[in-house]
C-alpha cells in the first residue's frame, strides 16, 4: 500500500493545507506518517492556535498513535516531548531522512 | 513511468520554471504525466497571463486546486486548459502514479 509522509517544516497557514491532504488520504485509507521539524515543531505546543491544538490532540482519529519529531529542532526551540500535547517519537536526522526515503510521497 | 506534479506555493517564478522543466524533460523522455496539480500560491502563477504551462495541453491535465481557487477567489473564469480540481482527484492520481513529484 502506498504511504504519504507529510513533513511539517514551519508554523505558517501552510500547515493547514498540509492538514487538508491527511484529511483526503484518510477518506482513501492511505496510511500517513507525520513528522516535525525545524519550526514544525512549535506546531506541538499547546499555546499553538486553537484547530492545531484540537486537531494533533485528535490524531488516533486518523489512526495515527504518533509523530515523529526531530531531535535536533527540539532542542533548537528549547522543547521536550512533554511541552507537547500529543505522543512522539523523537528521531535524529539521520532516522529523518530515512523516513522521508521510505515514503511513497513526502508532502512538505 | 507514470508521473503526478504537485505544485504548491511559488515565491519565486524560477520555481515554476524548474518544475515546468521537469515536466518538459518527462515528456522527452516519453514518460506520461497523470495531471499537474497546483495548489496554494501555486495556482496564481498557474493562471499568469500567457502562462507557461499551457503549452503542455492537451497532453497533460492541468488541475487546480478548488479550496485554494476559492481562498483567493479566483474560482470563477478560470480559463481552459486549466480546470478546477480537489484533493480527492489528487488522492487517486497519487495511488495509480507510479511517483508524484512535490514542487518546491
Amino acid at each position: 500500500m502506498k504511504n504519504i509522509l507529510i513533513l511539517f517544516q514551519n508554523n505558517t497557514e501552510h500547515a493547514k493545507a498540509q492538514l487538508d491532504i491527511l484529511h483526503a488520504a484518510y477518506a482513501f485509507e492511505i496510511p500517513v506518517k507525520l513528522a516535525f521539524c525545524q519550526s514544525g515543531v512549535l506546531l506541538l505546543k499547546p499555546t499553538v492556535e486553537p484547530s492545531f491544538t484540537a486537531f494533533f490532540k485528535e490524531l488516533s482519529i486518523y489512526d495515527i498513535d504518533t509523530c515523529y519529531v526531530e531531535q535536533e529542532s527540539l532542542t533548537q526551540y528549547q522543547l521536550t516531548p512533554n511541552d507537547l500535547m500529543c505522543a512522539v517519537t523523537v528521531i535524529s536526522q539521520e532516522e529523518l531522512y530515512r523516513l522521508k526515503g521510505a515514503a511513497h510521497w513526502v508532502v512538505n | 513511468m507514470n508521473y503526478t506534479l504537485f505544485i504548491q506555493a511559488s515565491p519565486t517564478p524560477n520555481d515554476m520554471q524548474t518544475a515546468y522543466q521537469f515536466a518538459l524533460t518527462l515528456l522527452e523522455q516519453k514518460h506520461h504525466i497523470k495531471c499537474i496539480f497546483f495548489t496554494e500560491d501555486a495556482v496564481y502563477q498557474a493562471l499568469e497571463k500567457n502562462s507557461f504551462w499551457t503549452t503542455l495541453a492537451p497532453n497533460v491535465p492541468l488541475w487546480l486546486c478548488s479550496s485554494a481557487c476559492e481562498m483567493r477567489g479566483l474560482l470563477k473564469d478560470i480559463p481552459a486548459p486549466f480546470v478546477i480540481s480537489g484533493l480527492g482527484e489528487l488522492m487517486q492520481a497519487f495511488l495509480i502514479s507510479d511517483q508524484i513529484m512535490t514542487f518546491p
